[in-house]
C-alpha cells in the first residue's frame, strides 16, 4: 500500500472519529448511567424494527417477519439473482463477473470437496456443499453492512444448519454403509461387548455433539464477533466521548478482520459437514 | 458484594481460563502446521484442511466455557 | 436475556430459504455452470494444445527453412568457385592461345621478311649480274656476250 492511500485511510478514520464524538458527545452527557448491555444485544438480536439510517424513524416490518427472517429471504435473493443472472449456458469467454461467481463454486470443490469426497462422489455432493457455503458466507458478510444483521449470529438458524448436517450424517451413511453396518461400523472390532456398546454409544452421542459444536462455533464466532465491533464503539457511551479516537480505528480494524472471519466460518462449517457426512459413510479404516 | 455478582466473576474467570486453554492448543496446532509445512510444503494442503479442523474441535470446547459463562452472567 | 431462546418459526424460516436455495442453485444454475467449466476447460486445454502444435510446426518450417537456407548458400558458393575457376581456365587458355597465335604471326612474319629478303636478293644477283654483264659489253665494246657467258656471269654474283 503506497503511502498516500494510508494517509487518505487514515483521514478518514479520523474525521469519523471526530464525527461519531460529535453525535455522540450529546446523547452521552444527557443520560447518565446508559444501557450498555442493552444498546450492544439490540444490535445483535433479533427484532422486528429496521433502522435504515440514523435518526430517522425506524420501520417496523410486519408481524411475522423478523430481521433475521428478513435476512435469510434477502441472502436467497441475492445468490439466486446473482448467479442466475451472470451465470450463461455455453458461456466459454467469461467477464470478470462470471469468474468471480465460478471462483466461488471452484474454491468449495477444489478446497473442500473434492480432496475429502473424492471426485465421483463429490460431484453428487458439491452443490449441496456449495449453497451452504454461499447461504453462510452471505448471512455472515450481510450483518457487516449497517442496518442490516446477521442471521448467523441466533443459534436458531445455526442449529437449523446443524439439524440439516445432522441428517444427512445419517442418511449419507446408512445409504453408503447400510443400516446395520452403519452402527457396526461405529463399534470397535477386537473389543469386548461391554466395552463395545459403550463405546458404540459414545460415537453415537459424538456425532450429535459435533454437529452441536459446529453449531455453536458459527454462532458463537458471528455473535461475539458482531458485538466486538459494538463494544468498541460503545465505550464511547462509557468512558468518554473523545474515547473515539481510540475506539474508531479499533473497530475498523476489528471490522475488517470480522470480513475474513465470516468467510472463514463459513468454510470451516462447510469443511467440517463435509468431513462428518464422509466419516460416517465410509468404512472405518479407510 | 452479592451472590450473582460473585457468580457473574466467577463465570467470566472460567470463560477465561477455558479460552486460555483454547488458545494453548491451536498456538500448538499452528506452530506444528507451520513446522509440517515447512519441512513438506507439497503437503500443503492437506496439512491445513487437518490444521483447520482440529483448531475448530479446540475452538469448540473453548466456546462451550464461554456459552456457559454467557448463561451465567446474563441470567 | 433471549440469547438462547428457540425460535421454532425462525429453524422452519432457516430450512425452508436453504431448500429453496438449494432447490434453485441445484436445478437450475449448477448444469450450466459446470458445463461451462467443464467446456471452458476442454477449450482451453485444446487450444493449448493446438499452439504447442502450431508452435512445432513452426519451429520445422523455421529447421526446414535454414536448412534450405544453408543449401542454397552452399551451392551458390559452390557455383561461384567453379564460375571463377572456369573463369581463370579460360582466360588462361585464351592467354595461352593468343600467345601462341602472336608467335605464330611473328614467325610467320619473319619467315616472309627472310623469304622476301631472299627474293630481294636474288632480284638483285639478278640484277647485279646482269648489270655486270651489260657493264663489260660496254667494256669490250659490242661485244655479244653469249648466253652461256651470261649463265656463267650470273653463277659468279651469286658467289659473291
Amino acid at each position: 500500500m503506497n503511502l498516500k492511500r494510508l494517509y487518505l485511510l487514515f483521514l478518514i478514520v479520523i474525521l469519523s472519529s471526530l464525527t461519531v464524538s460529535a453525535v455522540f458527545s450529546e446523547e452521552a452527557s444527557t443520560s447518565e448511567s446508559p444501557d450498555v448491555s442493552g444498546t450492544l444485544f439490540e444490535h445483535v438480536l433479533d427484532g422486528n424494527t429496521l433502522e435504515l439510517f440514523p435518526f430517522v424513524p425506524e420501520i417496523t416490518l410486519p408481524h411475522g417477519i423478523t430481521m433475521h427472517r428478513l435476512m435469510l429471504v434477502l441472502s436467497v435473493l441475492l445468490i439466486t439473482g446473482f448467479y442466475s443472472a451472470w451465470i450463461k449456458r455455453g458461456d466459454l469467454k467469461p467477464k470478470t463477473r462470471t469468474i468471480l461467481l465460478e471462483s466461488l463454486v471452484i474454491f468449495v470443490r477444489d478446497d473442500i470437496v473434492y480432496p475429502i469426497m473424492g471426485e465421483e462422489r463429490g460431484a453428487k455432493w458439491l452443490p449441496f456443499f456449495t449453497t451452504m457455503f454461499l447461504f453462510l458466507s452471505v448471512l455472515n458478510l450481510l450483518g457487516l453492512i449497517p442496518a442490516l444483521k446477521t442471521a448467523t449470529g441466533n443459534i436458531n438458524v445455526t442449529t437449523a444448519m446443524a439439524i440439516v448436517v445432522l441428517l444427512l450424517t445419517f442418511i449419507a451413511g446408512f445409504k453408503g454403509l447400510g443400516f446395520v453396518h452403519f452402527f457396526k461400523n461405529l463399534f470397535p472390532e477386537g473389543t469386548p461387548l461391554g466395552i463395545g456398546i459403550f463405546v458404540m454409544l459414545l460415537e453415537l452421542l459424538s456425532l450429535f455433539t459435533k454437529s452441536m459444536v459446529l453449531s455453536l462455533r458459527l454462532f458463537a464466532n458471528m455473535f461475539a464477533g458482531h458485538l466486538a465491533i459494538l463494544s468498541f464503539l460503545v465505550l464511547i457511551f462509557v468512558i468518554t466521548p473523545f474515547f473515539g479516537f481510540i475506539s474508531v480505528p479499533f473497530s475498523v480494524f476489528t471490522y475488517t478482520l470480522e470480513v475474513l472471519v465470516g468467510l472463514l466460518q463459513a468454510f470451516v462449517f462447510t469443511l467440517l459437514s463435509c468431513i462428518f457426512i464422509m466419516m460416517a459413510s465410509t468404512p472405518e479404516g479407510e | 458484594m452479592d451472590l450473582s455478582m460473585m457468580a457473574r466473576a466467577i463465570a467470566v474467570i472460567g470463560a477465561g481460563i477455558g479460552i486460555a486453554g483454547g488458545s494453548i492448543g491451536i498456538g500448538i496446532i499452528g506452530a506444528k502446521a507451520l513446522d509440517a509445512i515447512a519441512r513438506q510444503p507439497s503437503e500443503k494442503k492437506d496439512i491445513r484442511t487437518n490444521m483447520i479442523l482440529m483448531a475448530a474441535l479446540i475452538e469448540g470446547l473453548a466456546f462451550f466455557g464461554a456459552i456457559i459463562a454467557l448463561l451465567v452472567v446474563f441470567k | 436475556m433471549d440469547l438462547f431462546t428457540l425460535d421454532p418459526g425462525l429453524v422452519i424460516w432457516t430450512w425452508i430459504s436453504f431448500g429453496i436455495l438449494f432447490f434453485i442453485l441445484w436445478k437450475f444454475v449448477f448444469p450450466p455452470l459446470m458445463e461451462n467449466l467443464k467446456n471452458r476447460e476442454k477449450t482451453i486445454a485444446k487450444s493449448i494444445d493446438d499452439a504447442a502444435a502450431i508452435e512445432r510446426r513452426l519451429e520445422e518450417i523455421e529447421a526446414e527453412r535454414g536448412e534450405l537456407l544453408k543449401k542454397t548458400n552452399s551451392e551458390a558458393d559452390e557455383m561461384l568457385l567453379q564460375t571463377r575457376s572456369d573463369a581463370e581456365e579460360l582466360k588462361k587458355r585464351l592467354l595461352e592461345k593468343a600467345e601462341k597465335e602472336a608467335e605464330e604471326v611473328l614467325v610467320q612474319a619473319r619467315r616472309k621478311a627472310e623469304a622476301e629478303r631472299e627474293a630481294l636478293l636474288r632480284a638483285l644477283q639478278d640484277d647485279l649480274a646482269d648489270f655486270v654483264c651489260d657493264a663489260s659489253e660496254k667494256v669490250i665494246g659490242s661485244v655479244f656476250i653469249t648466253e652461256k657467258e651470261r649463265e656463267f656471269t650470273r653463277e659468279l654474283v651469286k658467289e659473291l
